[in-house]
């Protein structure tokens, strides 16, 4: 027994100093802690404008693909835009969006095509859950232990080792190429132009066109489904109109037409629309940015312009 | 099972170990039937239906065996060495038609232009391993180093779970003598935590280091197969990534093998011994998956007549003796490539040995010696990585620089004088997740494994003391991934 009590401090000692390192002393300034500033940053928007208002919701589709200042022009109405990453988890934005709705309001939900089957898992360990697990432990203890256990048992190696790159590279004062300045008030993504696109094009020829495969799209009933469904039934009993629509891919190949059913079907059955733009959100590799779901600005403006159309009639009367 | 699922670690391996020594303390022999028993349950896990084939195997063996040790009480009136012969056939059958018999066709048909049918058999687990371990039983128990007439005894020596699946490559006389021992059946303490600090430190081998490293060979890999080509940096980190993974691997799964049997009181054989620290081929395979370099040696080479017979001669025995090592991993021609490039490489480190001596040599030298002999490793293991010769030639097309050098833009910012050397890109394909700080995390994680296997100590030479350190910094990251990560890996050396 001597011999094994040590290892059992050791294991012990090891799993308080991992909860100590994560949960208290280190940290991603640049990537995981920049979603509580731009989400700042939305919400403080939303405050401040009035009812009826639009909100666009995805992950970083919405933030590059979709102008909200344009959208604004053209309905005449404030708009938010919610998208910062895919990989923050859809119901804490829902949750977040929802207490912000009135009856008239219009939401937007152009969701990147992996997200629909998002498991309860992966629900629990997006990138919002490592930021709360760090800076914010009390909105995670109110969702049960699983939760909780799963947001502190997140961090792995890679995690420790981008957590000191990151801290290091704040100190220095170095600036992510995205950060508050480059979204504007609406909280779209600015100034992704033609010259900062140059140095992706390479990667951007190689890129695999995001692609639903109708078979497994929306397979999985649990999960984002499960709380995207939830929230369609909200909306629909509190007067608010939501429509889900295509996010913007690379138009190698259409999107199938079994794809665009079944997703149409599932917002019908919840009362919500389901918006189609005549080029299925599909463009040329020419028009996109650092990735096959980031439109370039001039592109994300008519884009845009186009989505304000197909809105327009959907729109609750003021 | 695997060893690093829930299931064996939180189910199966506290059980077996509990009833192990309760069992033990009243009859030897029940602890024993229920080890045997619980072993192949173990393997029965993986696929039900293919337990019957090693069922099969050991049922075979045994009487072959006995046959070959009893010759007097069988009275077959059969030679012992037609009955060694006929085992050995038997055995090499067996793994032939399950490992290559698709392979064989597909070739036969590819030379002849025949049409035969190619029927595909998924793999039985772990058939190499328990297959070159009975022909090693047969093969003693004829020179009469073996003698076992108890069938119980023979079911756990050859399922003994610990070591079922991906080795050490046990011979019966080093693991039953141990078994025979009244103090195994004892619980002690001492080696219960000695080997259950080897398991965790083989665990957080695998899933701390191994399992990340895949990630990054996985797409460069990936992509090659696919025809695409590969730059230089990516085609380096992949081969880099891959000789890191297949060792955390390899080396994480016999550290566990070697844990979980002292965990019972029984002491496996050592499988690496810091391989890569090696100075030259002839050195590497002294240390790198011994027990099967010890098979190979005793069952193939010195049998196809070593050194005995000219240097021309040996070189030949080393080049077929590692064609059959090739050929062993799988029924590929990447393999047989392997095989040859160490055979080749073997042979000719004996030549230059021949010609240079063995006096000592500059520290120059030396440095040279380790440079080349790891340069060829890395070689082999993309070759032995890669699906098709194909694919490996698109990864050494990058590594030579054919395609062109790149680096992330934001990189190049802080280190201009690599810009003679790379060209900036904003995202590299293929390459830590395409972003600057994926490329931060893989050169990190590179220099940390470079660390770990060119200069830290192995497991073996630490006492406990150091090896409590490690857990301590070890152990919570392993819970992370054995419990809360979404997907879990096998073990490399499971698909031979």
């Amino acid at each position: 027994m001597k011999y094994f009590l040590p290892l059992l401090a050791v294991s012990c000692l090891s799993l308080i100093a991992y909860f100590l390192l994560f949960g208290f002393l280190v940290s991603r300034p640049m990537v995981i802690d920049q979603i509580s500033q731009f989400m700042d940053k939305k919400l403080a928007y939303a405050d401040a404008t009035g009812h009826p208002k639009i909100f666009v919701v995805a992950g970083s589709n919405a933030r590059f693909s979709h102008s909200c200042a344009v959208l604004e022009a053209q309905l005449q109405r404030p708009c938010v835009n919610m998208g910062i990453a895919a990989d923050i988890s859809l119901d804490w934005t829902l949750e977040v969006v929802r207490v912000r709705l009135a009856p008239g309001d219009f939401v937007y939900l152009p969701l990147e095509y992996d997200v629909y089957s998002r498991s309860p898992v992966q629900l629990m360990t997006g990138m919002d859950a490592a930021y709360r697990f760090r800076h914010d432990k009390a909105s995670l203890t109110g969702h049960g232990t699983e939760r909780f256990a799963r947001a502190a048992f997140m961090f792995s190696l890679p995690t420790l080792v981008h957590s000191l790159g990151e801290m290091s590279l704040n100190a220095a004062s170095v600036q992510r190429r995205f950060n508050l300045n480059t979204l504007d008030r609406q909280g779209d993504e600015i100034g992704h132009d033609d010259n900062k696109a140059h140095p992706y094009q390479q990667m951007i020829e190689g890129a695999r066109q995001e692609q639903p495969d109708p078979a497994n799209l929306l397979a999985n009933p649990d999960g984002a489904q499960a709380e995207l469904g939830q929230f369609l039934n909200w909306c629909r009993t509190h007067g608010i109109v939501a429509a889900g629509g295509l996010p913007t891919v690379f138009n190698d190949t259409p999107i199938s037409d079994r794809a665009i059913s079944k997703l149409r079907r599932f917002y019908s059955a919840r009362g919500a629309r389901f918006i189609v733009l005549p080029n299925l959100s599909q463009y040329p590799r020419g028009a996109f940015y650092d990735s096959g779901y980031h439109l370039r600005e001039k592109f994300q403006h008519s884009h845009s312009v186009a989505l304000a159309k197909a809105i327009r009639p959907l729109l609750p009367s003021r | 099972m695997l060893f690093n699922s829930t299931i064996f670690l939180f189910g199966f391996l506290p059980l077996t170990l509990l009833l192990f020594f309760l069992l033990g303390r009243l009859s030897i022999w029940a602890a024993r039937i229920w080890l045997a028993a619980a072993s192949l349950f173990f393997y029965a896990w993986w696929n039900p239906p293919y337990l019957i084939l090693l069922v099969v195997s050991i049922v075979f063996n045994y009487g072959a065996g006995f046959l070959l040790q009893y010759p007097e009480r069988a009275a077959t009136g059969l030679s012992r060495r037609l009955i060694l012969g006929l085992g050995l056939a038997f055995n090499l059958a067996f793994l032939g038609y399950f490992k290559y018999s698709a392979f064989f066709v597909e070739n036969f048909n590819a030379a002849t232009g025949t049409d035969l049918v190619v029927t595909r058999i998924a793999l039985p687990l772990a058939i190499s391993f328990f297959t070159f371990q009975k022909i090693a039983y047969l093969v003693d128990s004829y020179l009469g180093k073996v003698k076992e007439n108890s069938f119980v005894n023979y079911v756990l020596f050859a399922a003994f779970f610990p070591q079922l699946i991906a080795g050490p490559i046990v011979h019966y006389s080093e693991i039953f003598p141990q078994f025979k021992k009244t103090e195994t059946y004892r619980f002690q303490w001492v080696n219960f935590t000695d080997g259950l600090t080897l398991f965790l430190l083989g665990l957080a081998k695998k899933v701390i280091l191994a399992d990340e490293f895949a990630r990054y060979s996985d797409v460069v890999f990936n992509h090659a197969q696919a025809g695409g080509s590969i730059t230089f940096v990516p085609a380096w980190v992949g081969a880099l990534s891959y000789t890191f993974q297949l060792y955390f691997d390899f080396s994480g799964y016999s550290d566990m093998a070697i844990g979980l049997a002292k965990m019972f009181n029984v002491e496996l054989p050592l499988n690496f011994w810091s391989p890569y620290k090696s100075a030259s081929i002839m050195e590497f395979w002294r240390r790198w998956h011994m027990t099967l370099s010890r098979f190979l040696r005793d069952y193939v080479y010195i049998p196809l007549g070593g050194n005995r017979h000219g240097e021309p001669r040996r070189y030949l025995n080393l080049i077929v003796t590692m064609l059959v090592g090739g050929f062993w991993h799988g029924a590929g021609w990447t393999y047989v490539a392997w095989g040859a490039l160490h055979g080749t490489g073997l042979a000719l480190n004996h030549l230059w040995r021949s010609l240079v001596g063995t006096r000592p040599k500059p520290l120059a030298y030396c440095v040279a010696s380790h440079i080349a002999t790891i340069l060829l490793v890395i070689c082999g293991w993309v070759i032995f990585r890669a699906t098709s010769l194909d694919a490996a030639g698109r990864i050494f097309a990058g590594m030579l620089n054919h395609n062109g050098a790149y680096l992330p833009d934001q990189f190049l910012a802080i280190a201009p004088p690599l810009r003679h050397w790379f060209t900036g890109l904003g995202q590299v394909p293929y390459l830590g997740d395409s972003t600057v700080m994926g490329f931060f995390e893989l050169s990190v994680m590179l220099a940390l494994g470079a660390v770990i296997v060119f200069l830290a100590p192995n497991l073996y030479q630490m006492n406990r003391r150091t090896r409590l350190i490690l857990v301590a910094v070890s152990f919570a990251f392993t819970i992370q991934k054995i419990i809360f990560a979404t997907s879990m890996s096998p073990f490399i050396y499971f698909q031979f």
